[in-house]
């Protein structure tokens, strides 16, 4: 099962949560407070699904048409929203608050992170 | 000024587009023609990105997510970087994504890092209007302009005294 408490830890975070590959929520923390609930966080999973689809796409058609390698599989997808951002990788994922947000230190979480479906 | 970008560990090609998907310019390791797709995907991506980020604004009532000021798909040994009408590729094993994001907007031209540049493709049909309504962002006037954009996308961040 994903740390999602770790994820948590991240500088700025506000909320981590799991899903499965058609975006549904499986598990998810909030901050205290916080705006995120988990009705929200099951439509940012949804979105996040959908563009890793439609960049797997693109990903998939890049490689075949060129010489470049290591687009594909599209492993994760971030949106750097107007105050927040969420990163995924795989079937988990973080959202931060993008002052301060360190995306690296995020993907280096995240890879180490596995879902239980 | 973008070809900075590629100084930055990891960066193997960063390219300029229009805000109509024109290329502008690239550099890198890849070809020319290669790094004009790079720019024709990224901007397909941007405009699907921004949609999809006004429609969860909507949905959600939360306005922390739009206007989108940019995207990262992370592939299995390369990620794609963007912010604004910059795109760069980035090897997984070499590169800083952090190092990458914070560098994008300031070789765009401007001040602050992470400004949200992205434009709402769904402006009225939001129950929650996105900050690009207000009428005043650039980025919009920009997206609506037939003319080539090769300067800074805004002014500073609304976070940035």
């Amino acid at each position: 099962m994903a740390d999602l408490d770790r994820l948590m830890t991240l500088k700025g975070a506000i909320a981590a949560f799991a899903m499965n590959d058609r975006g549904e929520l499986l598990d998810h923390r909030v901050v205290d407070g916080g705006e995120l609930n988990e009705k929200a966080l099951d439509l940012l999973a949804h979105m996040c699904v959908a563009n890793i689809a439609i960049a797997t796409m693109q990903a998939r058609g890049w490689e075949a048409s060129s010489e470049n390698q290591g687009f594909y599989p599209v492993e994760g997808f971030t949106l750097v929203g107007f105050e927040w951002s969420a990163v995924t990788d795989g079937r988990v994922g973080v959202v931060m608050d993008n002052d301060g947000a360190d995306y690296q230190a995020a993907y280096d979480l995240l890879g180490g992170q596995e879902v239980a479906v | 000024m973008i070809k900075r970008l590629l100084a930055l560990d990891g960066v193997i090609a960063v390219s300029r587009f229009r805000d109509d998907g024109a290329f502008i310019d690239g550099h890198g390791l890849l070809p020319v023609h290669e790094l004009a797709e790079l720019a024709h995907f990224a901007h397909d991506y941007k405009r699907i990105v921004q949609g999809n980020a006004d429609q969860l604004s909507m949905f959600t009532q939360l306005k922390g997510w739009t206007p989108p000021g940019g995207w990262i798909v992370r592939g299995a040994n390369m990620t794609v970087c963007s912010v604004g009408n910059l795109v760069c590729v980035v090897d997984n094993a070499e590169g800083n994504v952090t190092e990458v994001l914070d560098a994008l907007p300031i070789s765009a031209g401007a001040t602050a890092p992470r400004f949200p540049t992205g434009v709402s493709l769904a402006a009225g049909a939001g129950r929650v209007p996105p900050p690009v309504l207000q009428g005043t962002s650039p980025s919009l006037r920009q997206e609506s302009s037939p003319a080539p954009s090769t300067s800074s996308p805004g002014p500073t961040s609304p976070r940035t005294p």
